[in-house]
């Protein structure tokens, strides 16, 4: 596939009535890339994604799609297509017509409308219900709709604006595999917009993490989700124990810190020089717990006792108590072949470390 | 507390309806069968007497000429009062307000004291004469008070507000996601407005029409005082026949007879407008 980007912003930045609401976004869009915007709400993620659309202007920057200048192409010039949070479906018009209703505005002749149309419910699975209005379709159905008018444009780029926020759980997790399948098939780049940090580490080939208006890291999900850049990108996507400590002494090889009256030789991958505070993060998953009787030998352990399980079918969430007060969550996986016992008491004392190297090591913030 | 409350303000407004408005009413339709007396208000025997004599040519042309004058008053009315609303309803909140304020300033003054000011201005040594002679624009007084154009232009001074207000209504609330998302799909202004805003708020024009049209009609006070003996209503036709030829009977009937006509429009739309515009969605 060619790696061309459809859309590239440099510099934008936006504000309004003296309130900044973007700052300096630099962004590229590859042509057939699922591209998520994450984050909390109100870090200008949809006035980002309305500017591509052409119904927000940005205060300063540049946005060029398709290598051309989009500063004075109005919305409908742009070959971008949005699906809006609210679907915005037209109400007084039948599925057909919602869909229909973009290609008239290109003066496209009716028989190739049909065509079109026809062929794009039958992709959405909406093809027995044309004549249906909005009003009477199901959430989920809706939801197709709005993107079938959209897609049957055949967009250089999908816009789409958190647009599974209002389905209920089962039916976004289904949404989620629908979009991406109907993604792979169309060929076109998709960019996502959402706060939900699950669908995003999910869907996307790239998530673009947003904080206050500023891009904090931008990155493949795996690589967001195992190598923050930040503590705030660690603590929104995902959950993470965290221990905030001062470096004993370092190298540029290793360093050496104490967690809970215990050292750690770790590897120094971040520069970090001997008194710096840092924040050593483990994620719940990484995260092990050992029943007393398992362990002969407990070099680099923490001691600790149980103070919560949480039994979630394929998982149990423990929460442990260190001896200085602290608590830890963990996440243990019923592993049948090795035979591991993950059947905890409460008050029952056990010893938790982590696999040394898995750790994420971030300076200090705050 | 707040139940007892519900329950005396709608029992209140639906007996003062129950009175003042649908038996009044009944009272003209039985009224409408009755015979003419000269020395009563009817006597108490049933005919068609009085619908037959509407069949009458004289009366024919008045309902022409009162549906055509509505009919202008309101496509006029529809024409100013649209923008308007649109444009209104645009507004940051604080001179929304403002602006109905001062749409609905003039009801505070009756308006048969305003259609006697209409006339002094419109009046051939009136001030919008005086002002065009000043300006050179005409050389002699136009004939304007006491014509047809006269009574238009009352009605709609007097109607405005009440096409205004109801799309207004209707556009105040609509969902400008809409718009949007028809210019994302490629629409320009004019096809969204065309196909996405008009039909979008035609409860409240058809609203709007409703509320001009019947009384576009029937303010025969307008037509008397602005447009002299020239111009006979159906409102003032109703009038003579109750006040003047004090035929009561007949005056019921041709009362009836509009009530019906404007009923009969009415069902076409509710019929129409079940089958095609889903309420639920649109509001």
């Amino acid at each position: 596939m060619a790696e061309e980007n459809i859309i590239e912003l440099t510099g934008i930045c936006k504000s309004y009535g003296g309130q900044s609401i973007l700052q300096e976004i630099n962004l590229s869009v590859k042509d057939g890339e699922f591209l998520t915007l994450l984050g909390p709400s109100g870090c200008g993620k949809t006035t980002l994604l309305r500017m591509i659309a052409g119904l927000d202007k940005p205060s300063s920057g540049e946005i060029r799609i398709k290598n051309q200048d989009a500063k004075d192409l109005s919305p409908q010039e742009r070959h971008v297509n949005t699906v809006f949070q609210s679907y915005a479906l037209f109400p007084h018009m039948n599925v057909f017509d919602n869909v229909a209703f973009g290609l008239r505005c290109d003066n496209i002749p009716e028989t190739e409308v049909s065509k079109r149309v026809t062929e794009i419910l039958r992709m959405v699975r909406l093809e027995d219900y044309p004549k249906r209005r909005p009003a009477e379709l199901s959430g989920g159905q809706q939801q197709r709709v709005a993107i079938a008018r959209a897609v049957v444009k055949e967009p250089l780029v999908l816009l789409l604006d958190e647009p599974l926020s209002s389905l209920d759980y089962r039916l976004r997790k289904n949404m989620q595999i629908e979009l991406k399948q109907l993604q792979r098939k169309l060929g076109i780049a998709f960019v996502f917009v959402t706060h939900d940090q699950e669908e995003a580490l999910s869907m996307s080939d790239t998530i673009v993490v947003l904080q206050q208006g500023r891009i904090v890291q931008q990155g493949s999900p795996r690589d967001i989700y195992e190598n923050p850049k930040s503590l705030s990108v660690a603590t929104f996507i995902g959950e993470s124990n965290i221990f905030d400590v001062s470096i004993d002494s370092a190298d540029a090889e290793i360093f050496r810190i104490t967690v809970e009256n215990i050292e750690y030789e770790l590897d120094n991958r971040g520069d970090f020089k001997t008194g710096d505070k840092i924040h050593l993060l483990i994620r719940p998953e990484d995260t092990r717990v050992y029943h007393h009787s398992e362990i002969s030998d407990s070099t680099n352990m923490f001691p600790a006792v149980v103070s919560e399980v949480i039994y979630k079918g394929s998982t149990v969430d423990l929460i442990v108590k260190l001896p200085g007060g602290k608590l830890l969550s963990a996440t243990e996986f019923f592993d049948e072949d090795k035979g591991e016992d993950v059947t905890y008491t409460l008050g029952e004392s056990v010893w938790v470390n982590w696999p040394l190297g898995w750790e994420v090591v971030l300076p200090y913030e705050k | 507390m707040k139940n007892r409350f519900q329950y005396f303000s709608v029992g209140l407004i639906s007996v003062w309806l129950g009175v003042f408005g649908l038996l009044s009413f009944l009272t003209m339709v039985v009224i409408s069968f009755m015979q003419h007396d000269a020395d009563h208000i009817a006597l108490m025997h049933f005919t068609f007497q009085n619908y037959y004599d509407l069949f009458n040519p004289i009366f024919f042309k008045i309902f022409l000429k009162s549906f055509y004058i509505a009919g202008i008053v309101t496509a006029l009315c529809l024409i100013l009062g649209y923008p308007f609303a649109y444009i209104i309803s645009r507004l940051p909140e604080r001179l929304q307000n403002l602006s109905l304020l001062l749409l609905l300033l003039p009801f505070w003054t009756s308006s048969v004291v305003r259609s006697y000011a209409m006339m002094s201005l419109l009046k051939t040594k009136g001030l919008l004469n005086s002002v065009l002679l000043a300006l050179g624009l005409i050389h002699q007084p136009l004939q304007l008070l006491f014509t047809n154009q006269a009574v238009t232009i009352g009605l709609i001074y007097n109607l405005l507000p009440f096409m205004i207000l109801p799309i207004y209504v209707n556009l105040e609330r609509f969902d400008r996601s809409l718009i949007e998302a028809a210019k994302d799909l490629g629409a320009n202004y004019i096809t969204a407005f065309r196909q996405v805003i008009i039909p979008l708020t035609m409860p409240g024009i058809l609203g709007g029409c409703t509320l001009v049209f019947l009384p576009a009609m029937t303010l025969f006070y307008i037509s008397d005082l602005l447009g002299g003996a020239k111009a006979v209503l159906l409102g003032n036709l109703i009038e003579d026949q109750f006040l003047t030829a004090n035929n009561w009977p007949r005056g019921a009937a041709t009362s009836v007879l509009l009530t019906v006509i404007m009923g009969i429009g009415l069902l076409i739309y509710w019929v129409k407008s079940n089958r095609r515009i889903n309420y639920d969605s649109v509001i």
